[in-house]
């Protein structure tokens, strides 16, 4: 099908060429985002690029798309997708792809998340795309399950009455920590400000085998995020509209994930969500639970709970992935010059809202929004630039 | 075995029910009652059938009649300094209500003063010691948590500050009893939905010392890789129920109330039928008692109450073997270094480390700093005290539009 034919079959006129950026062997295609634009009507896959040949054919075979490059750069130049699915999970080449897709004046880019490891790459990635015009989606596709909207129509209901606290926990696995933090934090940080919007500031604590983590424990970290570290994390965030949230993590706390989600305290109630389970919101009619207690959580079920009017349009389809979501929210936003719904802007601030928590153990302060540090604060830990910290370490060593 | 002597000083209600306790257990003699006020000490009295020589009204007088082993100190906490340290300058053993002092500067004195005389300072944190409380510590003992990694507690929904100094300090007396040692605290406090200002520094209600906060969460940097949250939330109506604390540990978790103790047999609860069954654990009352119900709030019985009475066991217990109550002075102490390093946590937007090497108030430190002087006076009473600080709240937000935090230092990150 050309792109004519498939702008025709969607009836919308448009048609969309897509090209995909993966790199096996350093972060591959991250969850399958090369196929989020397979099967929608107006779209068709034009080209690939991945350095390693063999991910490379692999990609073109499974995508259909007729040409495929070893070089990022020379593809989107030749190209010209409409569309740029930007796949690896590593986030050190982030930047400057996206910086070539800006270059190539590609109208819409869905990238893995998070974003970057810095908030210096961030920002080159959203100002890149501001300039050139490009709708920019992040592959936060927990924004599209509508649990989450049915929990934001709970919230404004008042089911739960005021909504006070949000305790986000990251699996716990291996992972345990800062790369648990960057990879799935993400994810729940990003919903944390769909629940309680922006945030004015920040607490942190970073540690490694029960210690704070101090400048000769930083290394590289997993997934090219850079200089990181710690098997531990704990952050407190104050919410501008009074609401406080709070993520830990720590290593190998069970491999089941169950723990991997979201658990909101309202001042009559509890809803609980977690991730890995489907059709996994239950609520609790008291602001907290004791065992022993009269009362019982409920499984909530779906048809009793309309989604809120702004909850993105794709969120209930069942017959797309939640890439898929994506993907066509991602369209929709380009013909209706509108920001994606889970737009750069959000994408950066989640990683901001990480960044901060190491700002915060780094420095020993409450650091306020937004960081007015924008490097990596693992890489100034690393550097010394700590006086708390070194100064605990004086008084833990006496 | 020796029967110890105990003296009352203070015959309000906690004075009645320390009363109570020491007249309850077999090993104690409660044999003088001292108060300002004689028809308080009458009504006391006339309950232990306490002699006439037995009802004092100066203190002094009190401890060189009667020559008591131990001298317990149940009043309002502004009182403790002071009354600390007349006691202590006879060299008698003393057990102080909670917390131990309302700065940190008084505490290190009264300590002082305790170890120059060669006697024992115990602080009145019975919970830590209650029966559900030594349920749960034997399961954690057995191992049944595994590794502990974070602990939260909760108070029972008082203003932030006063439910600090009024509960908090049994929450972070209890967090301590697994976490060992706290190093460093973060904290944020909220007054009117807005970060704390110099401004909100009031004197708390009941005489607990100086505080700021309606809303105020906390976190404790426990040795080990432990970490805490406090919760120090107003809730409309205030709720014994909500006071607890629950461990997480990598096996699993413990559930502590002063009505129960359970346990969920792996780490992570969910509310799916599968990974939501809290066990209850066997809790050994002492003879003569019963399990306490969870509607059970009334504190003005005539009977004594279950932990004061495990409590003053305690102290029986460590008196015997020569050694100190497990809610001794030091404990006590730290467990005020944590309260003041929430506060000036909060105020500072800094991380806390302990000890503390400035000892003075943190809030009053706080406001010198401001240019401000000692807060005004409040009404002692709760209610009363909380009606005043609504109007000043509301007053205050009427009249100023001040960016939040307004008075404080810049809490951004340095570049």
């Amino acid at each position: 099908m050309t792109t004519n034919d498939t702008a025709r079959a969607n009836g919308s006129g448009k048609g969309y060429r897509v090209g995909v950026i993966g790199h096996t062997g350093r972060g591959n295609y991250g969850h399958s985002l090369d196929l989020a634009f397979q099967g929608l009507p107006g779209v068709e896959y034009a080209a690939v690029a991945d350095a390693d040949s063999t991910g490379r054919e692999a990609c073109a075979a499974r995508t259909g798309a007729p040409r495929s490059y070893a070089d990022y750069r020379e593809m989107v130049e030749r190209e010209r997708p409409d569309l740029v699915s930007i796949c690896p999970t590593f986030l050190d080449e982030h930047a400057d792809m996206v910086r070539a897709c800006a270059a190539a004046r590609v109208r819409g880019i869905f990238l893995e998340k998070p974003m970057a490891g810095t908030l210096t790459d961030c920002d080159a990635i959203v100002e890149a795309c501001a300039k050139a015009g490009i709708k920019l989606a992040v592959g936060h596709g927990r924004r599209f399950d509508p649990w989450i909207h049915r929990m934001r129509a709970l919230v404004a209901s008042g089911r739960i009455g005021k909504l006070h606290t949000i305790a986000a926990h990251g699996k716990g696995d291996r992972r345990g920590g800062t790369e648990d933090f960057m990879v799935l934090g993400s994810h729940l940080l990003d919903l944390l400000r769909l629940f309680a919007g922006d945030v004015e500031w920040a607490w942190g604590r970073i540690t490694r085998d029960g210690h704070d983590l101090l400048p000769a424990d930083v290394i590289e970290g997993a997934i090219g995020m850079g200089a990181s570290g710690g098997d531990g994390v704990v952050a407190h965030y104050a919410f501008r509209g009074g609401i406080a949230g709070t993520f830990e993590s720590r290593k190998n706390l069970g491999q089941d994930s169950l723990l991997f989600g979201l658990t909101l305290y309202g001042t009559d109630g509890i809803l609980s969500y977690r991730c890995a389970l489907d059709e996994s919101v239950y609520c609790y009619p008291k602001p907290w639970s004791a065992p022993g207690d009269d009362a019982e959580w409920e499984h909530l079920a779906s048809s009793v709970i309309a989604l809120p009017g702004d909850a993105p349009r794709t969120c209930e389809r069942s017959d797309l992935t939640r890439n898929q979501k994506q993907a066509v929210d991602l369209i929709a936003a380009l013909e209706e010059g509108r920001e994606p719904y889970a737009h750069g802007g959000d994408a950066r601030a989640s990683v901001e809202m990480i960044a901060a928590a190491a700002e915060s153990h780094r420095t020993g302060l409450r650091v306020s929004f937004p960081l007015a540090n924008r490097e990596n604060p693992f890489e100034r830990l690393r550097r010394g630039d700590t006086a708390p910290v070194e100064a605990r370490r004086e008084r833990l060593s006496v | 075995m020796k029967t110890y002597r105990v003296a009352i000083l203070g015959c309000r209600a906690r004075g009645a029910a320390a009363a109570l306790a020491y007249h309850a257990h077999p090993r104690t003699e409660v044999v003088a009652l001292c108060d300002v006020v004689r028809q308080r000490i009458d009504a006391l009295g006339d309950a232990l059938g306490a002699s006439e020589a037995a009802r004092f009204t100066d203190l002094d007088e009190m401890i060189v009649r009667t020559r008591p082993d131990i001298v317990a100190i149940p009043v309002g906490t502004e009182f403790h300094y002071p009354l600390l340290k007349r006691v202590l300058a006879y060299g008698v053993n003393v057990e102080v209500e909670k917390p131990i002092c309302t700065s940190l500067d008084q505490a290190d004195e009264v300590l002082a003063l305790a170890k120059q005389k060669g006697v024992r300072v115990a602080v009145h944190h019975q919970r830590r010691v209650d029966p559900p409380m030594q349920a749960a510590w034997r399961a954690y003992q057995e191992g049944r948590v595994g590794q502990l990694r974070y602990i939260q507690g909760s108070d029972k929904g008082y203003y932030g500050g006063y439910g600090l100094m009024n509960i908090g300090t049994h929450v972070i007396n209890n967090m301590l009893k697994f976490g060992v040692r706290c190093h460093s605290v973060t904290a944020t406090a909220l007054t009117g939905g807005r970060l704390v200002t110099p401004d909100d520094v009031v004197p708390a209600a009941q005489g607990m010392g100086i505080v700021a906060g309606e809303h105020i969460t906390a976190t404790l940097q426990f040795e080990g890789n432990v970490t805490g949250t406090v919760l120090l939330h107003r809730f409309p109506k205030v709720d014994n129920t909500a006071n607890g604390m629950e461990l997480y540990g990598t096996e699993g978790r413990l559930i502590w109330r002063v009505f129960g103790a359970w346990w969920l047999p792996q780490p992570h609860f969910v509310p799916d039928g599968t990974h939501d069954h809290w066990e209850a654990l066997p809790v050994d009352y002492p003879p003569g008692f019963k399990r306490r119900a969870a509607s059970d709030t009334d504190e003005s019985k005539v009977q004594a109450d279950v932990d004061d009475y495990c409590f003053v066991d305690e102290y029986v217990n460590a008196l015997d073997e020569g050694r100190d109550h497990e809610c001794n002075g030091e404990e006590g102490r730290h467990v005020l270094e944590i309260l003041m390093g929430v506060l000036e946590a909060a105020a500072y937007g800094q991380r806390v480390e302990l000890p503390q090497t400035k000892r003075d108030h943190p809030l009053l430190r706080w406001r010198r700093e401001h240019g401000l002087a000692e807060p005004d006076q409040m009404p002692r009473p709760y209610k009363d005290w909380l009606d005043a600080e609504d109007a000043r709240v509301a007053d205050r937000a009427a009249i100023t539009t001040a960016p939040a935090n307004g008075a404080c230092q810049p809490v951004g990150a340095a570049r």
